[in-house]
């Protein structure tokens, strides 16, 4: 019950709150509207009652569509005390009242209809607001008023017209000039304010109140100069400008009016007001409606903007998986040679492209590849990935490089007219490393021989592939010495805006020259050398292959028979395996059985005696193949843990032991093939 | 012990690892063992060997694992030994069987009283 209680409390004095903020938005609207009526009193042209411009009419309508009908009281009773003391008696009073009340109670009635927004960023919202808001619903009061007058006997049956236009008029633009004021005012955001912004907007008044005040003084006609004026601030501003600019001069013109000046000196009454209010309407009109243009083009544009933004995002994300499914294939690591490679997507906009490398492994030798599709995004993407394979197709029937290429141009201009692109292919071959290769217009490629010994290998040159179908495609062959670095790349490596493509080539071929030995390391030097901080705009391709020293040459060995050897020999043989390709599971393999034979001939082989170990290697055939032999005779009978070490090496390799009186050979196979098909 | 290997013996609570970096083979592991047995001796509940950084192991180096494991079962208690899924010594292990004779955890927090 306490708590029930507290809560019933709680609501009470909520409800009172409410009550409190309810009465003060009620002072607020009636204390705005009997002020704006004040102000608007100070621009009667004549006497008290003929104004041209009525403000109030502008504050209800903002009131009523901010705060709901609810506070319609306010509005009648705030009219009431600024129309009895102008009124002929308190009952013309009342009826006056009773139209300013229903005025705008119907504008921000049809107003909610259309759905207007304040903002006026739509040209139907201005529409809305000329038309509804203020021609529309002021011919209730104006009516209702003129009426009133007429029956109260205040003016001539003759003058009833003329009261009635400008009563409208009045009421009308006090809508279309105050509300938008009104609406345009916000309080700004200090720290968002652009300084450039507000000078100019400074400028644009200080000339807007040069040319009203230049205008009223002049000869008739000069007001026209007011428009372009206002004009240009919608135009700069939207309603922000737009709405204060009409209200300054449509009060220095009210007001120049009221003093008799310039265009309306020596003028009828009813030829002032006519004068003024054609003066006010186009004022109100252009600015309504201009800045709300402005505003609905320039939103159309953002719009405009962001979709072409999010589609440019989404081919780039769309062009990036398929390149990255394309490219995160795991190559082969052909035995022999060291290999790395990089791929970059470029890193702005839509730019992902066609750029791919390849190795293939083909009998005796290795198929190694570099390709550029001209043209980005998700179609490029997709050409690489037909290009790619084909050439995969045509490696793989043993199609020489020139060849090759041939029929991957055949095959585009087939499937793809109109694509390009570039493409080199050779072969390595593994046991004499020739390098016989074929360029389809691609860059060179470069052959780092030595620190400082970089060069470009421009033979084979053909032009590009898709360009024409009747071309020759060359073949050059190049030794490529163990030891030595064979870059392939692609043209987002080289090509810089701005930068000579020479002095770009000379740029690599001088970085591939100081590269670090690590080929992994070089691929980051060349990388980090070639390409701007902000990561490259074009995609770039990179591969660097390397004969190793060691490939392909025969390991050999010989200790004498002390522990103290075990590791020197073991750290030999992993070298070895290494330089020559061996994968590392096979290399672990290997390496684990012949160091379980090194030990045992270490430790059994010449019992006290002195005596060597011999180790030999050889890499061939799709196999790795080692032997370890010892010239002991194995006096001791192997413990049971030695028969451990034996049942290893059968385990991990296939083993042959051979004993004779001369000694024990191990034999000890892997076979590569397997190695690769596992890794 | 040597700079072959190292043998980095720490104790939290009730749980005592041996942490062995780098290679086991026939040059050092008398070493590796009388590093471990110092740790045996202690009558810590979980024993562990944590072999995440043992690069290379010999059949000797499995010998004294499979000595260790014995011991301890003697004392009615189990090894635990740390290998990473990927460690190529794994296979190794697997062909002497050990797994079926100790504890195997792929990270040192998945050892009981670790984490």
């Amino acid at each position: 019950v306490q708590c029930w209680r507290s809560i019933e409390n709680t609501r009470i004095a909520s409800r009172g709150r409410a009550r409190e903020a309810d009465a003060l938005t009620l002072v607020v609207v009636a204390g705005g509207y009997y002020v704006a009526a004040q102000l608007g009193l100070q621009l009667a042209v004549v006497g008290n009652d003929v104004t041209p411009l009525w403000p109030p009419t502008g504050v209800a309508v903002v009131a009523l569509l901010a705060f709901g009908r609810r506070v319609w009281p306010a509005v009648a009773i705030a009219a009431f005390a600024v129309n009895a003391p102008i009124s002929p008696h308190l009952g013309a009073a009342l009826l006056i009242t009773i139209g300013n009340t229903i005025a705008p109670l119907v504008a921000a009635f049809l107003l909610g209809r259309v759905e207007f927004r304040p903002q006026l960023t739509r040209v139907h919202d201005a529409l809305a607001l000329v038309f509804l808001g203020a021609l529309a619903s002021m011919l209730i009061s104006a009516s209702i008023g003129a009426f009133t007058l007429l029956l109260s006997n205040d003016i001539d049956r003759r003058d009833f017209f003329e009261t009635w236009s400008v009563w409208w008029a009045g009421d009308a633009m006090g809508v279309l000039i105050v509300a938008p004021f009104l609406w345009s005012l916000r309080v700004p955001d200090l720290r968002a304010i652009r300084w450039d912004r507000v000078v100019e907007a400074v400028a644009l008044f200080a000339v807007l109140v040069v040319t009203c005040v230049l205008s009223v003084r002049g000869p008739d006609g000069t007001l026209v100069l007011v428009l372009p004026v206002l004009g240009w601030i919608a135009w700069r501003f939207q309603l922000s400008g737009a709405a204060p600019a009409a209200l300054l001069a449509s009060v220095i013109v009210t007001t120049a009016a009221a003093d008799d000046m310039g265009p309306f000196a020596d003028e009828s009454l009813a030829t002032q007001m006519i004068l003024l209010q054609s003066f006010n309407a186009s004022v109100a009109f252009m600015c309504v409606l201009f800045a709300s243009a402005v505003a609905e083009r320039q939103q159309l544009v953002e719009r405009e903007q962001d979709a072409q933004r999010e589609l440019y995002q989404r081919e780039h994300r769309v062009a990036g998986t398929l390149q990255r499914s394309l490219m995160t294939e795991r190559l082969p690591q052909p035995a022999g040679l060291a290999v790395a490679s990089r791929y970059l997507p470029a890193s702005t906009e839509a730019t992902i492209g066609g750029d791919w490398y390849d190795i293939i492994a083909l009998e005796g030798r290795i198929g190694l590849v570099i390709g550029d599709v001209a043209g980005h995004g998700v179609s490029a993407a997709a050409t690489m990935g037909q290009l790619r394979m084909a050439l995969r197709a045509y490696a793989l029937d043993g199609l020489p490089p020139a060849v090759a290429l041939d029929r991957l141009n055949r095959l585009m201009r087939e499937l793809q007219p109109g694509a390009m692109a570039t493409v080199l292919y050779g072969h390595l071959d593994s046991e004499s490393r020739n390098l016989c290769f074929a360029s389809a217009g691609h860059p060179p490629p470069l052959l780092i021989l030595g620190p400082h010994d970089a060069r470009y290998l421009e033979d084979g040159r053909a032009p590009p592939l898709g360009v024409t179908s009747r071309v020759s495609f060359a073949q050059a062959t190049t030794w490529i010495q163990p030891g030595a670095t064979l870059v392939l790349y692609t043209d987002g490596l080289v090509e810089r805006r701005r930068a000579s493509i020479d002095d770009r080539f000379r740029l690599l071929r001088r970085v591939a020259g100081e590269a670090p030995d690590d080929l992994e390391a070089s691929c980051d030097h060349l990388l980090a050398q070639l390409l701007d901080e902000g990561g490259p705009t074009d995609d770039v391709a990179l591969l660097a292959v390397r004969p190793l020293a060691l490939a392909g040459a025969r390991l050999f060995l010989r200790h004498p028979a002390v522990t103290d050897t075990v590791v020197p020999t073991r750290r030999a043989i992993a070298h070895w395996l290494h330089e020559n390709g061996v994968n590392r599971e096979i290399a672990f393999n290997m390496i684990v059985a012949a160091t379980e034979a090194y030990t045992n001939a270490v430790l059994h082989a010449y019992g006290a005696a002195e005596g060597t170990v011999e180790v030999e290697g050889t890499v061939g055939s799709g196999a790795v193949r080692m032997t370890v032999r010892d010239a002991g005779s194995w006096k001791p009978a192997p413990e049971a843990h030695d028969g451990c070490g034996l049942m290893m090496m059968r385990a991990l390799t296939s083993v042959d032991l051979h004993t004779s009186e001369c000694g024990t050979e191990v034999s000890l196979q892997c076979d590569l093939g397997v190695a690769s098909k596992r890794g | 012990v040597d700079e072959l290997a190292t043998v980095v013996v720490r104790r939290r609570d009730t749980v005592c690892v041996a942490t062995i970096t780098g290679e086991i083979d026939i040059s050092n592991v008398e070493e590796v063992a009388t590093a471990l047995e110092g740790q045996l001796a202690e009558d810590a509940s979980v024993q562990v060997i944590d072999l995440t950084e043992t690069s290379y192991l010999d059949s000797a180096g499995l010998r004294i694992l499979y000595v260790i494991a014995d011991r301890l079962r003697a004392r009615r208690r189990t090894l635990h030994l740390v290998v990473p899924e990927q460690a190529l010594i794994m296979r190794l292990l697997e062909l002497v069987d050990l797994p079926r004779h100790v504890e195997m955890h792929t990270r040192i927090e998945d050892v009981p009283g670790m984490r």
